[in-house]
C-alpha cells in the first residue's frame, strides 16, 4: 500500500506547519507501518526461514525509512524502497552464512519428506531452491511483483528474472504436488 | 515433471502468503520510533561535541597567529537552502592527493606537503582518543609514524595517510593542505583530519584540528574540497561490524572559525553512489558455463573509477583467462572502468570450465565450485568522493554443482 499523502490536507503556514509536520508524518508513518510490516516480514520468513530474524531483519528496515522518512514518503514508492531494503539486508544475512547455509539446503534436499502440498512443505522446499530462484519466487508471487518490478529492485535485467522464475519453479515443482493436487481437480 | 502454470502457483502462494503474515510477530511502530530516536539522540550529541571541538580550536589557533588581535573574519555568506551552480560543482583546485607540486608556497608562505612527503614522516597528531589516556596507545600519535594503506591490517594500530587534498579552510585564506589520517585499533577505522604544514625545518607541523570520527558515533570516511570554501566531509551512520545493506550518510562543510554545516542537500555528490553485481549462468551443455556479469549503478551519481575483480575456486578455470586468481588466494581486476552512469549497466561474459569433480575441494565437492565476482571503487585517490554506500550488493557468485558437471561428463 502507498502511503497517502498531505496533498489533501489545507496549507498552513509557519510555525503552525512547522509544529504539526512532525506528528503529521509520524502518524503517516505509524499508517505506512501498519499497511506493510507483516505482508514483508511474511516474505523475509519464506526466504529466510526464520521468523524472529525475518522480524529483525524489517525492523532495522523500517527503522533506516524512519529516519530518513521526510525523504521515502516522497517516493514514488515508499513499500518498494523498504521492501528493498530488508531484501538486501537479508540476501546480506544469508550470505554470511553462506558456506553453512548450502550444506543444509543440501542436507534438506536429502532427507525431504514427501511433499503434500500444504505451506509447510512450501516453506520447506523454498529452502531447498537457490537464493536467487527463492527470492525471484517470493517477490513474483508472494509479493505480487511483476518481472519488470523484481529486476528494478534487484538491479538484474528482465531476462534474468525470467530464468530465476523459470528456474525457480522448475525446482519447487519437483519439491511439491501442486500439479498432481490440479490434476486431481 | 512439467512446470505448473502462475495460476497454480499464484494459487498456492496466496494461501502461504497469508499464513506466513499471520505466523510472523513485527514489534509495534513504537519500537521503531524508540529506536530511531536513540539512533538520533547519539549522533546529534556526538555531531554536536565535534561542532563545538571545531569551533573552539581553530579559534585559539587563528587568534595565536594574529598575536592576539580578534580579526577572525566571519564565514561568507554561502548558499545552503538552495543549489547553485557553485554549489553543485567543485572549484578546479587542480590540488589533489599526491598532485602538489613539490615543497610548494602558497601566497601565505605556507609550506605545503605532497602524499610521498608525508609518508614515513613523524608528526605530534592530536589524539584519536582526545581524554582516554592509555587508550591512544593502541593509535600512537606522539609523534605518529605516518603509513599507507597498502599494508593494512586490523589491529596493529599503525596511522595510515589515506587522503590528502588542498582547501581554502576560510574565505580569502591561503590554500592549505588536509590529510585526512586513519588506525584501526580494532576491527573498526577510526580517522581524523588535519590541516598540516611545514615547520619551516624540514617537518611537519599539524597546524589545525578539523575533524575527528570513530566508527560508532561519527564515522568520517572520506574528505573532499568544498566547491567555494572549505571541506566536506562524509559521514555515514554509525554501524556495527555486522553491518550489511545501505548506509545513510550526511555530508558536512568544515570552514575555519565557523559551525560546523550540513550541507547534505546542497554538496556535490560525484562519486557516492550505489554499484552493484550481478552472475547470471548459462550452460553451454558442452561442459562450459557461461557466467554473465552484469555491474549496474544502483546509485543516483557517478562512481569514481572502479574494477571488477573475479576469481574461481580451484578446479574450475576460466577461457582466456590463465591467470585468474583462485578465490582462497585473492582475486584477479579483470575489467576497470572509468564511470558508469546512474541506472546504466554493463555486462561481460565469461566461459568457465570445469575440472574433474574428484580434484574439487573437500567445500566445492559438498556445496559446488564457485566463480565469484565482486566490485570495489578505488577511495582516496581522487579529490572528490569516492563512497559506495550499500556494499551488500557488490558481490555474486555463480555455482556450479558436482551432479552438473557428472551429468555433462
Amino acid at each position: 500500500m502507498t502511503p497517502t499523502r498531505d496533498s489533501s490536507s489545507p496549507p498552513m503556514e509557519g510555525g503552525a506547519a512547522a509544529q504539526l509536520l512532525p506528528m503529521r508524518a509520524s502518524l503517516e508513518f505509524d499508517d505506512f507501518y501498519a499497511a506493510n510490516v507483516r505482508v514483508i516480514t511474511g516474505q523475509i520468513y519464506a526466504y529466510t526461514g526464520d521468523r524472529a530474524e525475518a522480524e529483525d531483519l524489517v525492523a532495522e528496515a523500517f527503522c533506516r525509512a524512519l529516519a530518513r522518512w521526510r525523504k521515502v514518503r516522497e517516493y514514488e514508492n515508499p513499500t518498494a524502497w523498504v521492501r528493498r531494503v530488508a531484501w538486501n539486508l537479508a540476501t546480506s544475512h544469508l550470505r554470511r552464512r553462506g558456506v553453512v547455509q548450502r550444506f543444509l539446503n543440501r542436507q534438506r534436499e536429502t532427507h525431504e519428506q514427501a511433499p503434500d502440498g500444504d505451506r509447510v512443505d512450501l516453506m520447506r522446499a523454498l529452502a531447498g531452491i537457490g537464493p536467487h530462484h527463492r527470492k525471484a519466487v517470493i517477490l513474483r508471487y508472494m509479493a505480487g511483483l511483476t518481472v519488470a518490478e523484481i529486476a528494478e529492485q534487484e538491479g538484474v535485467a528482465e531476462a534474468t528474472v525470467r530464468s530465476w522464475l523459470t528456474r525457480g519453479k522448475a525446482a519447487l515443482a519437483g519439491r511439491l504436488t501442486v500439479q498432481d493436487e490440479m490434476e486431481q481437480r | 515433471m512439467s512446470t505448473p502454470d502462475d495460476t497454480l502457483f499464484e494459487e498456492a502462494f496466496g494461501e502461504f502468503a497469508h499464513a506466513a503474515e499471520l505466523m510472523v510477530d513485527p514489534v509495534d511502530s513504537a519500537v521503531i520510533h524508540g529506536r530511531v530516536r536513540r539512533r538520533r539522540t547519539t549522533k546529534g550529541a556526538v555531531a554536536a561535541a565535534l561542532a563545538a571541538l571545531i569551533v573552539a580550536v581553530p579559534a585559539a589557533w587563528w587568534l595565536q597567529e594574529s598575536n592576539g588581535d580578534e580579526v577572525d573574519p566571519p564565514p561568507a555568506e554561502e548558499t545552503t537552502g538552495e543549489t547553485t551552480e557553485e554549489e553543485t560543482s567543485p572549484v578546479d583546485t587542480g590540488t589533489g592527493s599526491g598532485e602538489v607540486p613539490q615543497g610548494q608556497e602558497t601566497e601565505s608562505e605556507l609550506i605545503l606537503p605532497t602524499f610521498n612527503e608525508l609518508v614515513g614522516a613523524e608528526i605530534e597528531l592530536p589524539e584519536f582518543f582526545p581524554g582516554a589516556g592509555s587508550l591512544n596507545d593502541a593509535c600512537p600519535t606522539a609523534p605518529a609514524t605516518i603509513g599507507t594503506a597498502e599494508d593494512s591490517g586490523y589491529g596493529d594500530g599503525r596511522i595510515r595517510l589515506l587522503k590528502l587534498v588542498q582547501v581554502r579552510l576560510e574565505e580569502d585564506g591561503p590554500l592549505e593542505a588536509v590529510a585526512l589520517f586513519g588506525c584501526t585499533p580494532g576491527d573498526a577505522l577510526v580517522t581524523q583530519a588535519v590541516a598540516i604544514a611545514g615547520d619551516g625545518e624540514g617537518g611537519w607541523d599539524a597546524t589545525e584540528e578539523v575533524a575527528l570520527g570513530d566508527s560508532n558515533s561519527f564515522p568520517l570516511v572520506d574528505i573532499a574540497p568544498a566547491a567555494v570554501t572549505g571541506l566536506l566531509l562524509l559521514v555515514t551512520e554509525p554501524h556495527g561490524t555486522d553491518h550489511s545493506g545501505p548506509l545513510d550518510y550526511d555530508i558536512f562543510r568544515y570552514r575555519t572559525g565557523a559551525t560546523l554545516e550540513d550541507v547534505t542537500a546542497t554538496a556535490y555528490q560525484w562519486g557516492i553512489t550505489d554499484l552493484g553485481v550481478e552472475v547470471e549462468k548459462t550452460d553451454n551443455g558442452d561442459g562450459t558455463w557461461t557466467a554473465a556479469v552484469t555491474v549496474t549503478n544502483n546509485g543516483d551519481h557517478e562512481p569514481q573509477p572502479f574494477d571488477l575483480e573475479l576469481c574461481v575456486d580451484e578446479g574450475l578455470s576460466v577461457e582466456g583467462a590463465d591467470d585468474m586468481a583462485v578465490c582462497l588466494d585473492g582475486t584477479t581486476v579483470a575489467e576497470r572502468y572509468e564511470t558508469l552512469a546512474p541506472g546504466d549497466a554493463v555486462t561481460t561474459e565469461w566461459t568457465v570450465e570445469a575440472g574433474p569433480v574428484d580434484e574439487w575441494s573437500g567445500d566445492a565437492q559438498v556445496g559446488g565450485a564457485y566463480f565469484e565476482a565482486r566490485v570495489s571503487t578505488d577511495m582516496y585517490t581522487v579529490d572528490t568522493f569516492a563512497f559506495d554506500f550499500d556494499v551488500s550488493n557488490n558481490y555474486a557468485n555463480m555455482v556450479i554443482l558436482p551432479e552438473e558437471v557428472d551429468a555433462g561428463a
